[in-house]
């Protein structure tokens, strides 16, 4: 039995599971079709072309626009599967004129959540391309635009990637006496399930 | 207390740190002292100059909303 390539496959199997794409910061009324497409993503099942051509598909069936399918486009091509940084920035940066587009013609007041958008799909590629203090970068500029657990979550895990435990923990000593209780609860269950932030559980919960 | 500190409680929208932790820039660039627990002080360890990139990581936990 070929036991390198067995672990290879454990490998892969874990990191395309722990691969998250959360909704909540997508329109409402865009959720659901962008829930579907995150699960497809993250089983890692199937061609990537099939999962290109459907986020097309909900695009030109009105169900997700212009800045959520290259969104989606993004997610796709910097998950393990694909692992094509390189696309996934190129992508972020169509996303940004996009959003800015959007915002022009419908206005809506969403502009700066979906600009945090591209500075995390732009942090989660450099990130996952070991370039990790350019991701911290990118990670900063999604939490300027949208103070969210995700993107705080985000900050966190990569400075304790670069050794900077004792800001981080910091950090999220004072989020927990400052901030409302569900973005303390939020980043708590994110602290508590990822494996990244696994340095700042407290000893009971660990 | 490093920039990057800084600007995050700041972004958090929460106090100022060296005002609450008690820690104060010292001469040497990039090192504090801050005050511990009434016993004593303690020096930070000055963050090692030119960080490289590390190894791509084998795990991404980090998360990729859209």
């Amino acid at each position: 039995m070929d036991h390198d390539a067995l672990l290879a496959r454990i490998l892969r199997a874990v990191d395309v599971t722990a691969y998250q794409t959360p909704t909540a910061s997508a329109p409402a009324d865009q959720r659901e079709a962008l829930d579907e497409i995150g699960r497809d993503i993250r089983r890692g099942h199937g061609d990537p072309a099939v999962l290109r051509a459907r986020i097309e598909a909900l695009e030109a069936a009105g169900r997700i626009d212009r800045v959520r399918a290259l969104s989606a486009l993004g997610v796709l091509a910097a998950s393990p599967q694909v692992a094509d940084h390189a696309l996934a920035l190129r992508l972020a940066g169509e996303q940004e004129l996009a959003a800015y587009e959007l915002d022009r013609s419908q206005g809506g007041g969403r502009l700066s959540a979906d600009l945090a958008s591209v500075e995390r799909h732009r942090g989660v590629a450099f990130f996952l391309a070991g370039q990790i203090e350019a991701a911290l970068d990118h990670f900063i500029r999604a939490l300027e635009h949208e103070r969210t657990p995700e993107n705080t979550g985000n900050v966190l895990a990569t400075m304790l990637r670069l050794g900077e435990l004792e800001e981080a923990e910091t950090i999220l000593a004072r989020i927990r006496r400052a901030q409302p209780s569900p973005f303390v609860l939020a980043l708590e269950h994110a602290i508590d399930t990822d494996p990244d932030l696994a340095a700042l559980r407290s000893p009971e919960a660990s | 207390m490093s920039w990057i500190l800084s600007l995050l409680l700041a972004l958090l929208g929460v106090n100022d740190a060296e005002s609450e932790s008690g820690c104060t820039p010292t001469p040497e660039p990039g090192t504090t002292t801050c005050q511990v627990d009434e016993v004593g002080v303690r020096s930070s360890t000055p963050k090692a100059e030119g960080r490289s990139s590390g190894p791509a990581p084998s795990s991404p936990q980090i998360s990729n909303g859209f």
